[in-house]
């Protein structure tokens, strides 16, 4: 990661490979009716922006509420995706995303990984990927279902986003229902998102580039007939401290989903609630979230969530966050959503007098995303 | 004790799921009709299913990892093609883990690219909507189309399955015989009715307009995919009064509103018209389900003849 006050010359480089290659499928859909098409075998390109604006009522200066979104306009994202089939054996994502942190637009490769496509039941990757920690940590910033990840997974795993360069095996069990087996080892240290410092180290491993991290996922999924499906998952993620201490996160998950058959389109809700617990040096406890999404028509989806940090082990402070969120999609390659929260946010600077303020924040969000159509995951 | 039982449940469990495999070709289709089609030629040796329900919207598929377990021991993938799936597909065939079916192998036919498709985009931009950039994809309510395609579905099970590929032609002639027969018996029963100018709420019907000579006049969504906005409903109120349209055709699966919206200001008759083999209970295959399509838009126009 850097940012682009200190290495404008590398800004540059990326941004023009960025224009260069944004251009190419405006160019594919004109040539048409020529009959040589060198860019046929260009990869996949997609490309979104997701603009954020909105204010908050939370003291800058206080980073205990760190995890809030900050007042005034940002780019929570902007992200340029390649992908392709390699050959017959693999394929290949890069992508290319620019996160804006404490007013600084950070750009860096956030995936580059390949996979395998050869071999049934079992796909490996190799790489750099998101971490398949807990519900949450597979959605980009763009495919989030609300305007950031849940308070209790974010405080208790340490980063907004985790990420990791290693290899990862997931394997779909020859069961009658969905049961997905997924097994990550990466280099030390989970807190690789938003907080990666300059030379690429992560926070929180030890030193031995040896001491790796290891995170471990088991999905299932059953059909409680054809419009109802029960998800559940559980993931442990482990690795060694600064001082060679074991240290982990584990999470348990569920998810009800209801789809009507006939009225996919129109209407569908789900439920999903998920349970973390913190053994790490720095941070112990545990959280506990609930979210409930109902799409009311085509293009209107109304959100509650709420959240507990400290459930029933303390962290340093107990602190909850609700959010509610409208989102409206013009289609499913745009969305405007309004998102009101508020939480609680612990002042301790005297030890003895130790209160609670609350913290409102409301922002308006943009989304759109161009490119190859994308992927809707369930 | 108890530890064995569930010990050995979870074995069963795995032998169970890794049994599956049997002569049979494991044929699993995107939608209905096309299973159907499957059925007939592969007879009893082919086990084939659907993906989608048959009174679901095709283009709206949630991509459940159950259907990626349905997907891990198929031995082939009959999809439309033309864009019909490719917001869900994908993901599915990714999901499954099951080199078979990966485009461009034997196992992955996609019949879109085999036949003569219509409505192919001048432009093809997103501002036009949910475009489909090869064409439209709803070829199967034209029936010639379909009996063109069956030598390519029975080309393909005779490579999977050559063990059984005299039985498959055999199989696929006589239903290409049966179909013969019932296109005449169709295109004499619509005859009556050519020139008729219809609206329907997605350009499901612009196939079988084409085979039959009516007259797709427009839809009541603004662009494939995007719902009518009151402002757009109101020209469509005269663009249904402008062309003396007298019935509109709605797909089972899309919102009745915007329909029942326009007919009622314009008087104009509501059809509800399932687009698939088994949408209704009568239409257990495709011919049965050509019947129920034809005659219902046949009752309806009826009256309005008058």
């Amino acid at each position: 990661m850097f940012s682009v006050h200190q290495l404008s010359v590398r800004a540059r480089i990326v941004l023009t490979i960025l224009i260069g290659i944004c251009s190419l499928p405006t160019a594919n859909a004109q040539t048409r009716t020529v009959q040589e098409r060198p860019n046929i075998w260009n990869p996949q390109i997609s490309t979104g922006i997701v603009f954020l604006g909105g204010y908050s009522t939370a003291d800058e200066h206080d980073h205990e509420g760190a995890h809030g979104l900050e007042s005034g306009f940002q780019l929570q994202e902007i992200e340029l995706r390649v992908e392709s089939n390699v050959d017959p054996f693999f394929r290949g994502i890069v992508s290319l995303a620019g996160h804006m942190h404490e007013g600084v637009m950070e750009v860096g490769f956030e995936e580059a990984f390949l996979s395998t496509i050869a071999i049934p039941d079992l796909t490996l990757r190799a790489g750099k990927f998101l971490l398949n920690f807990g519900k949450s940590n597979l959605r980009h910033t763009h495919a989030r279902h609300y305007l950031s990840a849940p308070m209790p997974t974010t405080a208790l795993t340490g980063a907004d986003h985790l990420l990791g360069i290693g290899v990862s095996l997931d394997y779909l069990m020859p069961l009658p229902f969905y049961t997905e087996l997924n097994l990550q080892a990466v280099r030390p240290g989970w807190e690789t998102g938003h907080s990666e410092d300059s030379d690429g180290h992560a926070h929180g491993g030890g030193g031995d580039p040896l001491d790796l991290t290891y995170v471990t996922h088991l999905k299932t999924l059953f059909d409680l007939g054809d419009t109802t499906t029960l998800e559940l998952g559980g993931s442990y993620m482990a690795n060694q401290d600064d001082h060679g201490h074991l240290q982990s996160v584990w999470g348990v998950d569920m998810t009800m989903k209801w789809v009507p058959l006939q009225r996919a389109r129109y209407e569908t809700i789900d439920w999903t609630t998920e349970y973390i617990s913190s053994h790490r040096h720095g941070v112990q406890g545990d959280g506990l979230y609930t979210s409930i999404r109902r799409q009311t028509a085509q293009q209107w989806w109304m959100q509650l969530r709420g959240g507990v940090l400290g459930l029933t082990r303390e962290t340093d402070t107990r602190r909850y966050r609700g959010e509610t969120l409208l989102a409206f999609a013009p289609s499913e390659r745009s969305a405007v959503r309004l998102q009101y929260a508020l939480e609680t946010q612990a002042h301790s600077d005297t030890t003895a007098d130790e209160h609670h303020d609350l913290v409102h924040e409301v922002f308006l969000q943009f989304i759109v995303s161009m490119g190859t159509h994308p992927a809707h995951a369930y | 004790m108890k530890h064995i039982g569930s010990t050995f449940l979870f074995l069963a469990l795995i032998l169970w799921g890794s049994s599956t495999a049997n002569a049979k070709l494991n044929v699993v289709t995107t939608t209905n009709d096309l299973a159907d089609l499957v059925r007939q030629i592969g007879g009893p040796h082919v086990k084939a299913q659907s993906i989608t329900k048959p009174r679901q919207d095709p283009h709206y598929v949630k991509a459940k990892p159950s259907l990626m377990v349905k997907l891990r021991r198929a031995d082939l993938l009959v999809s439309i093609g033309l864009d019909l799936e490719t917001g869900w597909l994908p993901s599915l065939i990714r999901g499954s883990r099951n080199p078979k079916i990966r485009p461009g192998e034997p196992g992955y036919l996609k019949v879109g690219g085999f036949i003569k498709a219509i409505g192919i985009p001048t432009a093809v931009d997103h501002s036009h909507g949910h475009v489909h950039a090869h064409g439209n994809p709803h070829f199967w309510l034209d029936p010639v189309r379909i009996q063109k395609l069956l030598s390519t579905v029975t080309k393909r099970l005779m490579k999977l399955d050559p063990a059984h590929a005299a039985e498959f032609k055999a199989r696929a002639a006589a239903l290409s015989e049966k179909l013969d027969a019932k296109i005449q018996e169709w295109t004499q029963k619509m005859a009556p009715y050519k020139g008729t100018p219809l609206v329907s709420y997605h350009d499901t019907f612009n196939y079988f307009y084409d085979r039959f000579g009516l007259v797709g006049v427009g839809t009541l969504e603004i662009k494939p995919g995007v719902p009518p906005s009151p402002k757009h409903l109101s020209r469509a109120i005269q663009m249904v009064k402008g062309n003396d349209v007298k019935v509109l055709l709605h797909e089972i699966y899309h919102d009745e509103r915007p329909s029942k919206f326009v007919a009622k200001r314009t008087g104009a008759k509501i059809v509800f018209l399932p687009t698939s083999v088994g949408g209704v209970r009568e239409a257990s295959d495709y011919i049965a389900f050509m019947d129920v399509l034809i005659n219902n838009i046949i009752a309806s126009l009826e009256p309005a003849k008058e």
